[in-house]
């Protein structure tokens, strides 16, 4: 038995599968060879070959012998080995498979060379992998005249062919379908097998792949993780020193806050005291000083010499302003103190009412009142803050010929600005600082009357309602005192 | 007659003498200090209206016409007096005046609160606050009706 195959003649397969094993798995994309043992395989061929008598192979689509079993000495010691039928032999194969390829399950050829072949495509999956063959038999005996011949022609041993020849079995043609099919059937089923062990292995190889990306991932997220737990736990720490930083200073804030609550309540119960003080005690006196001159001047008259009476009016005079101080001095305290009782002031309204009150009984005042729009604030402020700077407007231009009083207003962005404009005496800009002071005069009593709180109180009033306070003069030109107020006062009432 | 026991008009709470001495002025010259009683402080007062102390002797609800009372006055202060005269149903009916040196809005309010009848600010120029005293003891001892007492 001679199970060596000669590889002089036989067509070598052009390697044409690139399939690999990273690749899915299809049919397609293996060959034969690798779904089955091909050792057991030739085992059992060779067994099966050696009970029923004939030669067997198992050759690939592109030529290459994958298992031969049992083949006759005639075809591999003389036609395989001679160019000439070693071309036939050749021409067999590919006469044979190419009715294989053409989709017939079977097909018997009779080679040039005097021998008959059979075969059957092994099919996997509807992927034509290989052919099994049968042959080197004969289907009734030979014509030895024939073989004779041939031996001469292509220069064999002529006894030595014919002994071969006489090894070569004598098949019945209705047994090859049977043993074909078997044959067929039978490499069908150990690469199916095969097939599914490849997947198997192949699933098993990606299963493995995947697991061992999914541990790379999962190592490098834990590692991720861990790296930004140790970041969180440090930032969870520093919120922590941070919130109790935070806590710290709003409690010493707290505390300072109390604290100083706790000192301007003192600083402001300290100061109305004073100022109950002042509007009750200091009257007293001065109420003594004044009385008590009266009574002398009326009802000791006769005791004084003129002198003496001049004397007794200063202090009487100055008894006066020194109440008026007091009394102004109150009245500031006051516009300081009181609360705010909002409501909308219709302010042309209330600047024509204190115009009536305060314009002198001889009025030569030539007024120009212009359109106020309304404001929302504490009403019988506003009308103090218009009383004092309208009684201003009117003393300083009253030695005028002609007084003349101009109040208007605009209204921008956000605030409204009033104005209340005379051609009075006028100021020297370089004191415009002044004049919102606190006692703060710019002219000689002597002059105009007034101790200089009606500007201070003014300023007073509208810096209390969220305004400002400004002036414009010059000597001998009038002045003009603004007051702008924050439009969203509105809101307020 | 025993000084404690006299008729009294006018009830004069002040401590201060000299203001006291030109409020007596004022009313003397409308002759209406004849029957006016002079005391110092609050517990005076009290003891004056509620028959008490030096004054244990009178009957309560037997005057005075009008109480002339001021505010800052030592021992009880003069809201006390006017709170203790209004609480009290004896003397609820009694004209108090508050007659001080006091402008402040909470004098005022609390005053009116606690039922007085008037409230004064005693002018600083002397004229005028002769002109006031006179006019408010004419006003409370002749023009007022008071009740007529039980």
């Amino acid at each position: 038995m001679n199970h060596e195959i000669k590889e002089v003649c036989i067509p070598q397969a052009d390697t044409r599968r690139t399939g690999s094993l990273k690749e899915p798995i299809d049919s397609g994309a293996f060959q034969l060879t690798e779904l089955v043992d091909a050792t057991q395989l030739n085992n059992l061929m060779d067994n099966f070959c050696n009970a029923v008598g004939i030669a067997a192979a198992i050759i690939d689509l592109n030529g290459k012998v994958l298992i031969a079993s049992r083949w006759q000495r005639i075809c591999t010691d003389f036609h395989r080995i001679n160019q000439t039928t070693c071309a036939r032999c050749i021409e067999s194969d590919t006469e044979l498979a190419l009715h294989l390829n053409a989709g017939e399950s079977f097909s018997v050829y009779s080679c040039l060379n005097g021998m008959t072949d059979a075969a059957s495509p092994i099919i996997i999956e509807g992927k034509h992998l290989a052919n099994v063959f049968v042959g080197q038999f004969l289907l009734s005996p030979p014509d030895r005249e024939f073989f004779r011949r041939q031996a001469e022609t292509m220069g064999f041993d002529r006894e030595t062919y014919l002994q071969a020849l006489d090894e070569v079995p004598i098949i019945s043609k209705e047994k090859l379908p049977a043993i074909l099919g078997f044959l067929s059937g039978f490499a069908k089923l150990v690469a199916s097998y095969g097939l599914q062990r490849l997947r198997a292995e192949r699933i098993a190889d990606e299963l493995s792949r995947q697991h061992k990306m999914l541990e790379h991932l999962v190592n490098e997220r834990t590692r991720e993780l861990n790296a930004s737990n140790v970041r969180l736990r440090k930032e969870i720490v520093e919120h922590e020193q941070a919130d109790a930083t935070v806590r710290r200073l709003n409690a010493e804030l707290e505390q300072r806050v109390a604290q100083r609550t706790a000192e301007l309540e003192t600083a402001i119960y300290d100061l109305e005291n004073f100022n109950y003080s002042a509007s009750h005690d200091l009257r007293i006196p001065l109420r003594a000083i004044d009385g008590f001159s009266k009574i002398l001047l009326t009802e000791h008259a006769s005791g004084l010499d003129d002198e003496g009476r001049r004397l007794l009016n200063i202090v009487r005079e100055s008894t006066g302003r020194m109440t008026q101080y007091i009394d102004d001095m109150l009245s500031f305290s006051r516009t300081g103190r009181t609360a705010l009782a909002p409501e909308e002031i219709k302010m042309e309204e209330l600047m024509r009412e204190v115009i009536e009150e305060l314009k002198p009984a001889e009025n030569t005042i030539q007024l120009e009142l212009n359109r106020l729009p309304n404001f929302v604030g504490d009403r019988a402020m506003m009308r103090q803050a218009l009383i004092c700077v309208l009684t201003n407007a009117i003393k300083f231009s009253r030695t005028r010929d002609i007084p003349k009083i101009q109040v208007g207003a605009s209204v921008n962005r956000d605030e409204i600005i009033y104005y209340v404009q005379d051609n009075g005496v006028g100021f020297d800009m370089r004191y415009v600082g002044k004049l919102f002071g606190v006692f703060q005069r710019l002219h000689a009593v002597a002059e105009f009357e007034g101790n200089g709180i009606g500007l201070a109180v003014f300023k007073r009033i509208i810096t209390r309602h969220g305004g400002r306070v400004w002036a414009e003069g010059k000597v001998n030109e009038g002045a003009t005192i603004y007051f702008a107020l924050p439009i969203k006062e509105k809101n307020l009432g | 007659m025993d000084n404690t026991l006299k008729e009294v008009e006018i009830l004069l709470v002040e401590d201060n003498p000299t203001d006291a001495e030109l409020t007596i002025r004022a009313l003397k010259k409308s002759n209406l200090a004849n029957k006016l009683e002079w005391v110092k402080d609050g517990a005076e007062a009290l003891d004056f209206i509620f028959a008490t102390g030096a004054y244990v002797e009178r009957l309560v609800g037997h005057g005075p016409k009008v109480i002339l009372l001021d505010l800052r006055l030592p021992k009880v202060d003069g809201m006390e007096v006017l709170r203790r005269v209004k609480d009290d149903a004896r003397t609820r009916t009694i004209p108090v005046v508050i007659l001080t040196s006091s402008k402040e809005d909470r004098d005022v309010a609390e005053s009116y609160k606690l039922g007085v009848n008037s409230y004064i600010s005693k002018p600083v120029e002397f004229d005028e606050f002769a002109k006031t005293v006179s006019e408010l003891g004419l006003y409370w001892l002749l023009v007022n009706h008071p009740p007529v007492l039980k």
